[in-house]
């Protein structure tokens, strides 16, 4: 499943003020500087409560968060594995 | 003796010198590019003494590049990665500069600014300081010049730090001040080549930068990590992969990891010791950090660009009993504090002055700005404009700073520079800006905004004005409307009252915005 468009609206309305311009699924949170170091915090906690997912301390990397679409990827990866284990 | 050469001359060929990612760079490779690089900027005419920017993100492009240009007897002009195209144009005219190194990761920002500008522009790709191809292609071909490269009191770098004014200064740093604070910092930290620093702090910082000098000069290595801003945990699980024996952090990097990453609850078997420096982390954290990690020795240091790095530090077996202290003054730096009347003040007493340097690490001054430097280099010494006591057994403790400097994040913001923005603004009677208290931050940028009647308040077009004006950093946190602001009988804002109105909401009717 794609979850681009929840991730792009709570960052458009929270860290961009609603200002979507230079925001693309590529582009990354860290080299683009849209999100600072509390906004990541914020978006791990608005995925975990939205998607019903925990984000471990070892899942905070770039790898799995750094881009509207790497997000979208985890987000799918981690929701898999909650329905592996409660089917 | 050149530095470059110097910092080059211990490490071992086969051992790693720069880790970032899954790329390692040996000493060999490092050597072999930084010698290219400087023949590369020799062949294409340029000569000694020439200003050479570099605009990169810490890498081994920034560190081979870096030394090449001094290697070559450039002086070479490390850009703050955050800056705007205005001040990149100030900083570009100001040192004339002629040539330019972009990292892959700038090069569509920068391309534009550079060509606009008219001068030569040195991309990663097709430099010799891309260390990874550098190996395969020896094709500068060794230049006369080479041989007789500068050193000792001649330029080695220009670091631009914001001035009282706004306006960026160079601060003027020479091969004899690198090799003298650097030498004093290896010894005290105890560096040797079995050493690994783990690098966050971004090298155009003379922080970051430092430790590039001393571990390198050591034979020691550095880890290269990028991402900590964002992800903290990145750095955890590196520190612990390639086992590094040390890591250093301005009060943020500390502040942050205790609160927003698993950092006390991680064990690093190689971990030998902390370096902290760039403003005052409070005491609280600093104990929080040593009862995490009993056996690791943090050096809690005081520095200033104008001084290369560093001025002080505090030894690990005097912080519990000086906490709050920043030491004493390096081995070659010696530290006064004085009077208005310029004698000292009383070791013991209540007495305050300002602290005032002398030694071979304080800097040749600002570049082409002989009133600013006439004003904080005098006689040879460095008037740092900050305040201190000094307890009875020598150890010294800043009380202010005069300069009127906020420290946020370890950044320097000029209050006058942000006002000047917010100022811009139609509606905008007056506004002044102060650095608070802050638990991350250090000190956090708070404005205090007058706007005049009919335009009720400005909301969030004062952030978002600051945004676009702005580097991240020199946004305040906070904006703070007020009906009035609090005047002394010469008109001059007291901001001393505004600060504290940040534990005390003596307006009633003061709207924050954040």
């Amino acid at each position: 499943m794609n979850y681009d468009k929840e991730i792009r609206d709570f960052i458009v309305s929270n860290f961009l003020y609603g200002d979507a311009g230079s925001l693309h699924e590529e582009t990354s949170f860290l080299d683009s500087g849209v999100i600072d170091s509390t906004g990541i915090l914020e978006l791990v906690a608005f995925i975990e409560q939205k998607f019903q997912i925990k984000v471990l301390d070892q899942e905070m990397i770039p790898e799995n968060l750094d881009s509207i679409s790497r997000l979208s990827r985890f987000i799918d990866r981690k929701r898999a594995e909650v329905t592996a284990v409660n089917p | 003796m050149n530095i470059a050469e110097i910092i080059l001359a211990k490490g071992e060929d086969s051992a790693p010198a720069l880790l970032q990612g899954d790329a390692v760079v040996t000493w060999a490779q490092l050597r072999e590019a930084v010698v290219q690089v400087a023949h590369e900027l020799l062949a294409r005419g340029r000569s000694p003494g020439d200003r050479i920017g570099l605009f990169s993100e810490n890498s081994s492009f920034f560190v081979a590049s870096y030394l090449g240009i001094i290697r070559a007897g450039m002086v070479v002009v490390p850009f703050p990665t955050e800056l705007t195209q205005p001040s990149f144009d100030r900083i570009i005219s100001d040192a004339g500069i002629t040539e330019v190194f972009v990292s892959r990761r700038f090069l569509n920002r920068i391309r534009p600014w550079v060509e606009k500008r008219g001068i030569a522009l040195t991309e990663e790709a097709s430099s010799c300081a891309n260390v990874q191809s550098a190996g395969s292609r020896l094709t500068a071909t060794p230049s006369p010049g080479y041989s007789d490269a500068r050193g000792g009191d001649e330029l080695a770098a220009l670091m631009f730090t914001s001035g009282s004014t706004g306006a960026p200064k160079g601060v003027m740093v020479s091969h004899r001040n690198i090799e003298c604070n650097s030498r004093d910092i290896i010894n005290y930290l105890g560096l040797t080549a079995a050493d690994r620093a783990m690098v966050v702090l971004p090298f155009h910082y003379c922080f970051g930068l430092s430790l590039l000098h001393t571990h390198l000069m050591a034979g020691a290595s550095l880890v290269l990590n990028n991402n900590f801003k964002l992800y903290p945990e990145t750095v955890l699980q590196e520190m612990e992969q390639r086992e590094c024996t040390g890591l250093a952090g301005v009060p943020s990097t500390y502040q942050f990891l205790l609160h927003n990453s698993r950092f006390r609850n991680t064990s690093f078997p190689k971990l030998r010791w902390f370096q902290q420096a760039g403003g005052k982390l409070p005491d609280a954290c600093i104990r929080e950090v040593l009862d995490a990690f009993p056996p690791t020795r943090f050096f809690l240091m005081y520095g200033q660009t104008e001084a290369t790095a560093r001025l002080s530090y505090l030894a690990p077996e005097d912080l519990r009993d000086k906490l709050g202290s920043i030491g004493k003054g390096l081995p070659s730096t010696r530290l006064e504090v004085l009077k208005a009347d310029g004698s000292p003040v009383v070791p013991g007493s209540t007495e305050t002055g300002e602290i005032v340097a002398s030694g071979d690490n304080i800097t040749l001054g600002y570049w082409n700005d002989p009133l600013e430097t006439s004003k904080y280099f005098r006689n040879r010494k460095l008037y740092t404009g900050d305040i201190a006591r000094v307890d009875a057994d020598g150890f010294i403790y800043i009380v202010g700073r005069e300069r009127g400097m906020i420290k946020s994040g370890g950044n320097r913001v000029s209050a006058e520079e942000v006002e000047g923005i917010i100022a811009e603004l139609p509606g905008v009677v007056e506004v002044a800006v102060v650095g608070v208290p802050h638990e991350l931050l250090g000190e956090a940028i708070k404005a205090f905004v007058v706007t005049s009647a009919g335009i009720p308040a400005l909301g969030d077009a004062v952030l978002h004005h600051c945004r676009q004006r702005l580097p991240a950093f020199k946004v305040p946190e906070e904006v703070v409307f007020l009906s009035e602001l609090p005047h002394n009988s010469s008109g001059k804002v007291i901001k001393s009252r505004l600060k504290d109105l940040n534990t005390a909401r003596a307006y009633s009717e003061a709207v924050t915005v954040t």
